[in-house]
């Protein structure tokens, strides 16, 4: 398998990490895998969202995605605490672009795929027959059918749309406080290294071993929730 | 036959005094606007010196017009009266028609510092949110919208809301989502970029 | 009824009755060839074919899994794509295994029922199309020798369709509920129950096969036990579930602890279709059990429990997520 060595590297980040050696290089924590290929991330700031759902309506814009359905949801909690201090807990649901990810394994026309040079996880549309073995193999709950084109759909890092043109994916460009940072988790000087490396960061359901690449950094108002 | 001479001239004095008064009135009643006059006749007359908010809008015309757009007969029912113009806008100084250097006014502000907006501290926005705060208390606005608990130490409600507007036209609320959102993007936009350029 | 219809049109199901339905007949088809076979081998005495339960298998087995698969290809939401499905094959994909799978336990059971019935098949073929294919008799006679090897090859077969319903489900993470090892046997153990129930109501009410000959008799036999470690296994699976803790818990007893899918694993799963059977046959005279109405009943029970599990596994195992 592919990610066998990137596996290693988790593994001896993990066991350095708790031996007590603080020397743990942004490397290792973000899992750089020198094959020369891209491994696109993203990190999601919750202390950061203001929970405004612009980068929603952008990727709506950008991607072609009908009212009903959406590639990502800003989710609200809350309220916490009395006027003149009431705060809300604000979260990201979309596809994680798991480097071992459920919705590939199990469809069964290889329609759900994994890109090899970019990591980035999408669908095939033509291939796909609609079966929606990924929409409930999916543990993100991330993947809904087209309305349109019957096909399943998703995030896919605005890889046929904006990244195709170069630019940055619709809801980074969109969101007004800059909560979204994307990059090349195999470049150590990217950006999205660099905040994962001087932030506290987690990822959902890493227990599951999909080793999903939409990391959040949490927002600083209790616990948080995976 | 005394008392005869006192009682007729007691009678012409009366009618004198009369006489003046209803001339002095008659001149009075000239030099008032006429149609206020036409409203004395039919009105109690008691009405026409407590209405306050006459004066007003003498300068400001068609701001009270405006304002029934949004705080109308609703609010008049709720209230069991108009709403006046000095219940918002108090202190008004002897000096208003220079400058109006006191008068309290609702502009559009925030906590934060940005290029479109002008910049209170925190006390600053409560205060001139506190009025609002009266009918629109922050237990229903948290009921209406969640945006109103997260700014309530950061924005004045002129941001978002526009009081003296036509019906509900103007205000957010009024506005498609997609509008809405636009209102959040304005000033986070710039005020992060703000920070940005800071760091 | 408006539970009823709430608890069927849930949003969050994507996989609904109909895949119930469909996991219902591959399970009754495989559950049927299995038993056939083992009469075949050791309980009947002379020709197969003219057993009433081999006769029920040789139509309802073909028909459950060709039917299933129908409804299953209208259940895509591009049905008129269903040929990719064929075409293209990913390893790690249990769907598409199973694709192949079909593909191959419908071939072989047809080449079996074709060894079995060879004379009532080419008199069909006579009487409509003549002689002109009397070479698939010739064929058949080549196969012919190879009965053994492809009775044992189907029997594989059949016990892995049955295991592959619920492996299908059994592969989702995303549900603890249907994350479960124990989830392939119980559908085995499940597919066998309704096997013998549809073999018994098909072979002795419609191709009226005795009620005391011995393979009648073997079925009746073999259910109880079958129906008693389902119910083993359903303890097991639940308590593995609760014992788990987390959201393993939390979906177990969202799922049999209260509302509408609690009320329908207890009282119809568990009470109509398996308690209720074996009541049933237990205090009833030998004389009552052999009248058709009652075996009409008892069976009857016993299929809609089956489908009732296979609902309500699918609706309630969709319910809570990791
Ligand atoms: S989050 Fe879901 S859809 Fe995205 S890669 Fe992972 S399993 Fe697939
Ligand atoms: S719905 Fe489409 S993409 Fe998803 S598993 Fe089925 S064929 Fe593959
Ligand atoms: S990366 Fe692109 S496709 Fe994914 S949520 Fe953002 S805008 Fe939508």
């Amino acid at each position: 398998m592919s990610c066998t060595r990137r596996d290693l590297l988790i593994g001896t980040g993990a066991i350095i990490f708790t031996t007590g050696i603080t020397s743990v290089s942004s490397r290792t924590l973000a899992a750089v895998m020198s094959d020369g290929k891209k491994r696109y991330g993203m990190v999601f700031d919750s202390s950061a969202c203001i929970g405004c759902t612009k980068c929603t309506e952008a990727c709506r814009e950008t991607n072609n995605v009908p009212e009903g359905v959406s590639r990502l949801e800003i989710t609200r909690s809350g309220p916490i605490g009395e006027h003149p201090d009431v705060k809300y807990r604000f979260d990201r649901t979309s596809c994680q672009h798991c480097d071992n990810a459920p919705c590939v394994h199990v469809c069964p026309t290889g329609a759900a795929y994994k890109d090899q040079a970019t990591g980035i996880v999408d669908v095939e549309a033509d291939k796909c027959v609609g079966c929606g073995y990924c929409l409930v193999a999916c543990p993100y709950q991330v993947r809904f059918f087209h309305p349109e084109t019957g096909s399943a759909d998703k995030c896919n890092f605005c890889r046929d749309t904006n990244l195709k043109a170069g630019k940055l994916p619709a809801c980074v460009l969109s969101c007004p406080t800059n909560a979204l940072v994307f990059g090349d988790l195999n470049d150590p000087d990217s950006e999205i290294n660099k905040v994962i490396a001087n932030n506290t960061v987690y990822r959902n359901k890493v227990e599951l071993g999909t080793q999903p690449k939409l990391y959040k950094i949490a927002d600083g108002k209790g616990e948080i929730k995976r | 036959m005394d008392n005869v001479k006192l009682a007729i001239t007691t009678l012409i004095n009366a009618l004198l005094i009369l006489c003046i008064y209803g001339f002095s009135s008659t001149v009075s009643a000239e030099t008032s606007p006429p149609n206020k006059a036409e409203q004395n006749s039919t009105r109690h007359v008691v009405t026409y010196n407590r209405d306050s908010d006459y004066k007003c809008t003498q300068c400001h015309k068609d701001a009270k017009q405006a304002l029934l757009g949004t705080h109308g007969e609703e609010v008049t029912k709720e209230l069991g009266k108009e709403l006046k113009c000095v219940q918002c806008h108090d202190s008004i100084s002897a000096e208003h028609r220079e400058n109006s250097p006191k008068v309290t006014k609702y502009s559009a502000a925030q906590s934060k510092a940005g290029k479109n907006k002008h910049q209170l501290n925190v006390d600053s926005i409560l205060s001139s949110t506190a009025n609002c705060n009266e009918c629109h208390t922050p237990e229903k606005l948290q009921e209406q919208n969640w945006t109103h608990d997260v700014h309530a130490k950061n924005a004045t409600c002129s941001n978002c809301h526009v009081v003296h507007a036509d019906g509900e036209k103007q205000g957010i609320q009024a506005k498609p989502k997609k509008q809405q959102i636009e209102f959040c993007v304005e000033c986070h936009q710039d005020f992060n970029s703000t920070d940005d350029q800071g760091e | 009824m408006n539970t009823f219809i709430e608890a069927f049109s849930g949003e969050a199901v994507v996989w609904d009755w109909i895949i119930a339905v469909y996991l219902f007949l591959a399970g009754m088809s495989a559950g049927m060839v299995m038993i056939a076979i083992y009469l075949k081998r050791k309980v009947i005495e002379g020709r197969a074919a003219d057993n009433g339960i081999i006769k029920a298998t040789a139509i309802l087995a073909p028909f459950g899994i060709v039917v299933g698969l129908t409804i299953l290809v209208f259940h895509l939401t591009k049905p008129l794509a269903f040929w990719k499905i064929m075409i293209y094959v990913n390893t790690t994909s249990i769907m598409s295994m199973g694709v192949i799978l079909f593909n191959v336990y419908m071939a072989v059971l047809f080449v079996w029922l074709a060894v079995l019935f060879k004379d009532e098949l080419l008199n069909i073929l006579n009487k409509f199309v003549g002689d002109k294919l009397n070479f698939i008799g010739l064929i058949i006679d080549k196969i012919k020798p190879l009965e053994n090897m492809l009775e044992v090859i189907l029997a594989v077969l059949a016990v892995t369709l049955a295991a592959y319903t619920g492996f299908l489900l059994s592969a989702l993470k995303t549900f603890p509920l249907l994350n479960n090892p124990v989830l392939p046997v119980l559908f085995v153990f499940s597919s066998l129950s309704s096997g013998a129930a549809a073999s018994l109501m098909f072979g002795v009410l419609v191709f009226k096969q005795s009620m005391h000959c011995p393979s009648v008799k073997w079925v009746h036999g073999f259910e109880r036990p079958v129906v008693m470690f389902e119910l083993f296994l359903l303890l097991c699976f639940f308590s593995g579930l609760i014992l788990g803790g987390g959201q393993k818990e939390a979906a177990a007893m969202a799922a049999i602890g209260a509302g509408f899918w609690a009320g329908w694993f207890w009282i119809g799963v568990v009470g109509l279709g398996m308690l209720l059977p074996l009541i049933l046959n237990f205090v009833t005279s030998e004389q009552t059990r052999h009248t058709s109405s009652f075996l009409f009943m008892v069976t009857g029970l016993s299929l809609l429990g089956v489908l009732m599990l296979r609902t309500f596994i699918l609706y309630a195992g969709q319910m809570t997520v990791v």
